[in-house]
């Protein structure tokens, strides 16, 4: 019985895998320590695997438990082993069309420049399929303090992706 | 929920879920929505920036979604490398116990070492005042109890005799002390006490005084010999104490207590020191004359009757 709802719960966790991964990438930067991070983050949830049926979705759950072992990790990574604007814009799609590329490019120097916890909250957002209150959960945060991080993060990108040229220019000099 | 303009119907989350695409295209709330946007054009940018960003995002990460998976990210991989670890944590443990182990054994072998350099350092602590005697002429000072059962090695073959033997004073356990003398007159000092936990015979030297002292546990006993002899010779002594089998040095019905104080004159090696008790004797002869074979401590005693160890009588002078 243990058996059979452990490899339900592994084929459930497979499914997952995608999204971490790309959660994972967008937060440290690089492929190699997005994986190490998501293999962290499995082995954990594995090892928990009990705990989960308490915590409703499953994608919910792998997601908190990613996003405190990134904030774990990212406490004990030295300042110069942080992630970089290159790092991000190497792991960009090269499989996408020249404007889309460039735009892509041009929202993640932009979302480089935000606060962490702004960053964290527009990506879970915008890239995975989850709730304001599944979010909120997932970063540990009030719901009210997600939505108001979301709505002033937009707002810089926005500024920043609207910005003329030179503007542009110069705060990537200064990044 | 935030409100930007006086319409009562659409919030900001409204907006923001249609910028995320969670409305439900053709439903009442994307309709209002899209209603609501058609006639305020700076809103209508503003969401659709929010669009943009979202799709930039995705279309920035949709590779490695598409990515196949890692072998290293498989559950049944990871659950395997955490048997593994877990496994070489355990050895890693057994490991780190078994050093421990190790580790208290030296310290108690150490330990148990403890007495026998004490026994030493008595040693010849005694050979040094038995030195000072021999140099002023005075008489020993030694314990009044006789050490009647105790029995000496015979050395005879290496051209030594017993002359004397006495039990030394001591405060901790019983010590007694041999000396031989050869006929050129040079003397050999044989020091011995029980000790109740047999070892593997281990030679240790130590000098004091400039005289040294081969000392050894052995069969139950401690030994400590000095003799002005060379290291050969004095080697050959040692081997040939050895040699007097496992036991030799019994000692039976006496205390195992502190020996009573006061000096006393050293007791003459003929006056039956090396006696057995005899109802163990008797025991044997009768054993021999029967033809039966001796058994349990009646075997051991009748190996101390090896022809390294003289009679009394044969061995006093």
């Amino acid at each position: 019985m243990v058996g059979r709802d452990r490899e339900e719960f592994d084929s459930l966790v497979t499914e997952e895998i995608p999204h971490l991964r790309r959660y994972a990438t967008a937060l440290v930067g690089d492929r190699v320590h997005a994986d190490d991070l998501v293999q962290d983050c499995l082995e954990r949830a594995l090892r928990k695997w009990r705990l989960w049926g308490t915590h409703g979705r499953l994608r919910g759950w792998l997601f908190r438990m990613l996003y405190r072992t990134y904030l774990n990790q990212r406490r004990r990574r030295l300042p110069s082993q942080g992630r970089s604007l290159e790092d991000n814009e190497a792991e960009m799609t090269a499989a996408a069309g020249q404007h889309t590329q460039a735009e892509a490019r041009e929202t993640i120097a932009a979302l480089e420049r935000l606060p962490e916890g702004q960053r964290s909250a527009i990506l879970l957002l915008a890239l995975e399929d989850i709730s304001y209150e599944e979010a909120a959960w997932v970063l540990d945060v009030p719901v009210g303090t997600l939505r108001s991080r979301v709505s002033r993060g937009r707002e810089t990108l926005r500024q920043y992706t609207n910005a003329p040229e030179a503007a542009k220019a110069s705060l990537r000099s200064v990044k | 929920m935030t409100r930007r303009d006086h319409t009562p119907d659409i919030t900001e989350q409204d907006l923001l879920n249609y910028a995320d695409g969670r409305l439900e295209p053709g439903s009442a709330r994307y309709i209002a929505v899209e209603t609501y946007l058609a006639t305020r054009p700076a809103e209508h940018e503003r969401i659709t920036d929010y669009a943009r960003q979202n799709r930039a995002l995705h279309a920035a990460y949709a590779d490695v979604f598409a990515d196949s998976l890692p072998e290293r990210l498989s559950p049944a991989r990871i659950r395997a490398d955490v048997r593994a670890r877990r496994r070489r944590h355990l050895a890693t443990g057994a490991a780190a116990c078994a050093v421990l182990a190790l580790g208290v054994a030296l310290t108690q072998a150490i330990h148990r070492a403890a007495p026998l350099d004490r026994f030493a350092e008595r040693a010849a602590t005694e050979l040094a005042a038995s030195d000072r005697q021999d140099a002023s002429g005075s008489p020993a000072a030694t314990a009044a109890t006789a050490p009647a059962t105790v029995r000496w090695p015979n050395l005879r073959n290496l051209g030594f005799q017993r002359v004397t033997s006495a039990r030394v004073r001591a405060s901790e356990r019983p010590m007694y002390r041999a000396v031989y003398s050869d006929p050129q007159g040079r003397r050999v000092r044989l020091f011995v006490s029980p000790e109740t936990r047999d070892r593997r015979p281990e030679l240790h030297r130590i000098e004091r005084n400039g005289r040294k002292l081969v000392y050894w546990k052995q069969g139950g006993h401690m030994y400590a010999l000095a003799g002005e002899l060379s290291e050969r010779k004095l080697e050959s002594v040692v081997a040939a104490t050895m040699n007097t089998g496992d036991s030799p040095m019994v000692v039976a019905g006496e205390p195992d207590g502190p020996a009573p104080p006061g000096p006393a004159g050293e007791l003459s090696g003929d006056r039956g020191v090396d006696s057995l008790p005899m109802p163990r004797t008797d025991y044997l002869e009768r054993s021999k004359l029967n033809g039966e074979r001796p058994r349990g401590r009646e075997a051991v005693s009748e190996r101390l009757d090896s022809p390294l160890m003289l009679p009394a009588s044969d061995e006093a002078g």
